[in-house]
């Protein structure tokens, strides 16, 4: 189905609804309840079987991990572990904070945390991101406060997943409502409590009273009331007229169109998702050519095209990661935009009138297709024609681990976890969406995801992505930005890890 | 009447079982489910055990049969997405899709059947010409358009509906009409031409020259012809409405059993797809033979062939 994108509309909304903000009350404040309207829907609350930005964002605000991760210091500080330590390299030791108390009462203690844990690493459980526990071997009860996690290796990134993607369960209460229960009337320590849930549609959330004090999250807003608007034009209609107070997630020309709007602000931040084209080396095809594949990258204007889709913040990349991430080293061969010697490269490979080809597009960002085709445009001028294939996210990917495509257009979040493990190794690895396979470039992943030194990690990092720019093994495009509108009268800043900590928000 | 009645229904649960079959054959050929499950940023290893966890393994068959097997003693099964009985999920959402179908189908009728009858009694009249231009319009609107457009009038500048939600009655009256108004040409348009067809023919005359009222000769002669066809057309557009309500539920923000099934769709969450799937085809069919068998009772002559 297709969804019209509506400028002229939402000008005509816009302009419509400008008369009538002088006298609308922003019944938001004055109710102390933050209204919230999302296009897409959250998944079950049992956030281990979710998937999706917003599942995440739920999950941050009913339950807790046992650490937490300081969006502007980039530290882990304390949450329900008072301390924590490393006892050796696959070791770590919590000291859990005493008195925490879940949603229904109960006290939160190493039981709880044991039992979460050891649950969500058997594979056999099925939770849906096993990335995110596979490393896992086991946690261990040293006494009722203190709780030691094993790991099956060497894990750098360890910390990122405990400190935002681990929240802790209530032993009792998930061993008798189970899933199901979980789904709908989910008890965490977080500090918001679900109130009212109608599953795809709505929920309701009511500050925790009793959250623990010493907590880094806070809890300055009463109540969070979350709706699922999936049109964006009625989206603005209600942000406009006062019963929404935040949307996000549309496109830069909404954005502008939304600006200078009465009592609403209209912001912008980048995120760590990054926008590519990944060629497939492993087939034959024109891109099996390294001269062909610089041709690529020398063809496409990416500052241009870039400016005029994606949102201010974002940036042109030349490797596989987000220069914001560690071990994204960037001291690499870039290809700057150069048709000229893009045709002689083509030529100089024996493609002197060109060729075409498919390209595979993934339906992520949502504003693929015409950011696909405008690249398609620069191509086009150096004799590369070719067709674009528009797929759903899942569809996508399982055409291009079968193969017979040489080209993919996407974009990857990296969990919003600031380390290259998260982007590069899962491309470049050696697993089934890597199709390039360089025996070299997988032994230097192999090292760094498996050591927990940095230096040895940056080091084999900056070789992989040396190799990568050297091959043209991809076309690095730009860093991505999100745009998102509030209301006036509320103070509040999306982190870049894309999750929207509200928190972390106030009324003005 | 009866035999008649057996035969249809027989007929209706054959095309129920065919159009499920063939959906769940079709929903594989969108995507890997395993795939969707796990969304972007899941990894290989994530989603060979979803695809173990799940059972998607098993050969298509196999996997048909066991849901039939279970749907047929009242299992739905659990949606891969919310991790909830499908038959939670249905309980919520159907009666929005219900309540906007029925009184979009109302407000279709109620608005459609008068002026066809009027256009008809004067061909070529100003009458007939208004409600032409009425039924063009209501076919060439795009339905989202003609939905914001009412929201803007009567959510931002009247603000005396809501632009979205389902909170009271009143939740219901804009889209209600955007939906109807999309099947009031065709219902209107096909009593228009049944009437003038009617209205031309013997008895319509004889009646006339028996000195009956032009109420009775028109209601009661000839409007129960003219509208056999329009029981069945009607009977179809409300089927339509019930499966094909996904853009006025996107744009006032109904969290129908449409918008459901299009949100499953995309996330591959084949049990509640399914289910949807296999009510809306019962509804379908069910509404169909409630069509054809109205018309037998209109129309004795029906029953025979």
């Amino acid at each position: 189905m297709h969804m019209p994108n509506g400028k002229n509309i939402l000008t005509l909304l816009c302009v419509l609804a400008s008369f009538m903000t002088a006298n609308v009350a922003y019944a938001g404040k004055d109710t102390d309840t933050l209204n919230i309207g999302l296009t897409a829907e959250i998944a079950t609350l049992d956030y281990y079987f979710g998937s999706g930005r917003n599942n995440l964002i739920m999950s941050q605000h009913v339950f807790d991990t046992l650490i937490y991760k300081d969006q502007a210091t980039g530290d882990f500080v304390p949450a329900l572990a008072e301390s924590f330590e490393y006892l050796d390299d696959t070791t770590i030791e919590f000291t859990l904070r005493q008195g925490v108390k879940f949603h229904d009462g109960t006290e939160l203690d190493a039981d709880d945390v044991v039992y979460t844990l050891n649950k969500v690493a058997d594979p056999d459980y099925g939770v849906v991101y096993q990335i995110a526990v596979s490393w896992i071997d086991k946690a261990e009860k040293v006494d009722q406060y203190k709780v030691r996690l094993h790991m099956k290796r060497p894990y750098p990134v360890a910390l990122e997943w405990l400190g935002g993607f681990l929240p802790i369960y209530p032993k009792d209460y998930y061993e008798e409502v189970g899933k199901e229960g979980m789904a709908v009337k989910p008890i965490g320590t977080g500090p918001y409590r679900v109130t009212d849930v109608t599953p795809g549609t709505h929920w309701a959330l009511t500050r925790f009273e009793d959250h623990y004090t010493e907590s880094p999250k806070g809890n300055a807003i009463g109540n969070i009331d979350i709706r699922v608007i999936p049109e964006a034009n009625t989206q603005f209609t209600e942000l406009l007229t006062g019963k929404l107070d935040f949307i996000w997630k549309f496109t830069p020309d909404q954005a502008d169109r939304l600006k200078g709007k009465g009592g609403i602000a209209v912001k912008g931040t980048p995120i760590l998702r990054v926008v590519y084209m990944q060629p497939n080396v492993t087939d034959d095809s024109p891109v099996k050519d390294v001269r062909v594949r610089k041709a690529i990258n020398h063809a496409i204007d990416r500052q241009t095209i870039m400016e005029a889709f994606v949102g201010s913040g974002a940036e042109v990349v030349n490797t596989p990661c987000n220069p914001v991430q560690f071990g994204c080293y960037s001291d690499v061969v870039s290809y700057p935009h150069d048709p000229g010697k893009a045709r002689a490269l083509l030529a100089e490979a024996g493609y002197a009138d060109g060729f075409s080809m498919k390209l595979l597009v993934s339906q992520s960002p949502s504003s693929a297709r015409p950011v696909a085709e405008a690249i398609l445009a620069d191509l086009a001028k150096v004799g590369i024609s070719a067709d674009i294939e528009l797929q759903q996210y899942a569809a996508a990917r399982e055409k291009w681990i079968g193969g017979d495509y040489p080209l993919i257009f996407m974009s990857w979040g990296s969990w919003g976890i600031g380390d290259v493990a998260m982007f590069t190794s899962e491309f470049f690895g050696g697993g089934d969406v890597d199709k390039v396979q360089d025996s070299d470039i997988v032994g230097y992943i192999k090292t760094a995801d498996g050591s927990v030194d940095r230096a040895v990690r940056e080091a084999n990092y900056a070789d992989v992505m040396k190799k990568v720019a050297e091959q043209a093994y991809w076309v690095p495009l730009w860093t991505y930005a999100v745009s998102y509108a509030v209301s006036e009268d509320l103070d509040f800043t999306l982190d870049a890890d894309e999750i929207a900590r509200f928190f972390n928000a106030s009324w003005k | 009447m009866i035999a008649y009645a057996a035969k249809r229904l027989g007929l209706a649960l054959l095309v129920a079982v065919a159009v499920s079959a063939a959906s769940f054959g079709l929903l594989y050929l969108t995507g890997d489910p395993a795939t969707a499950i796990v969304g972007p940023s899941g990894t290989d290893a994530d989603i060979a055990n979803v695809r173990r966890v799940y059972g998607f393994e098993r050969p298509i068959v196999v996997q048909y049969v066991d849901w039939l097997w279970r749907a047929v003693h009242g299992d739905l099964g659990t949606s891969f997405f919310f991790k909830l009985p499908v038959h939670d999920l249905l309980a919520d959402r159907l009666p929005i899709t219900l309540t906007l179908g029925l009184t979009a189908i109302v407000f279709a009728v109620v608005l459609a059947i008068p002026l066809g009858v009027a256009a008809a009694v004067r061909p070529n009249s100003l009458v007939d010409r208004l409600a032409l231009v009425l039924s063009v319009t209501g076919q060439a609107l795009p339905s989202f358009w003609f939905g914001l457009m009412l929201i803007v009038l009567f959510s931002v500048i009247y603000p005396i509906l809501p632009s979205s939600g389902t909170e009271s009655w009143k939740s219901f009256v804009l889209p209600s009409v955007v939906l109807g108004y999309y099947a009031t040409p065709a219902i209107m348009r096909l009593t228009r031409s049944g009437m003038i067809e009617v209205l031309e023919s013997d008895y319509i005359r004889t009646a006339r020259a028996k000195g009956l009222y032009r109420s009775s000769v028109l209601f009661k002669h000839a409007l129960r012809n003219a509208i056999i066809p329009v029981v069945s057309l009607s009977a179809a557009q409300f089927g339509f409405m019930l499966a094909g309500s996904v853009v006025v539920e996107s744009v006032f923000a109904l969290q129908g059993a449409g918008r459901l099934a299009w949100e499953s769709i995309t996330r591959g969450d084949l049990p509640t797809v399914q289910a949807i799937i296999l009510i809306f085809s019962i509804a379908y069919v069910v509404l169909t033979l409630l069509a054809d068998l109205l018309n037998a009772w209109l129309d004795p002559r029906i029953r025979v062939t």
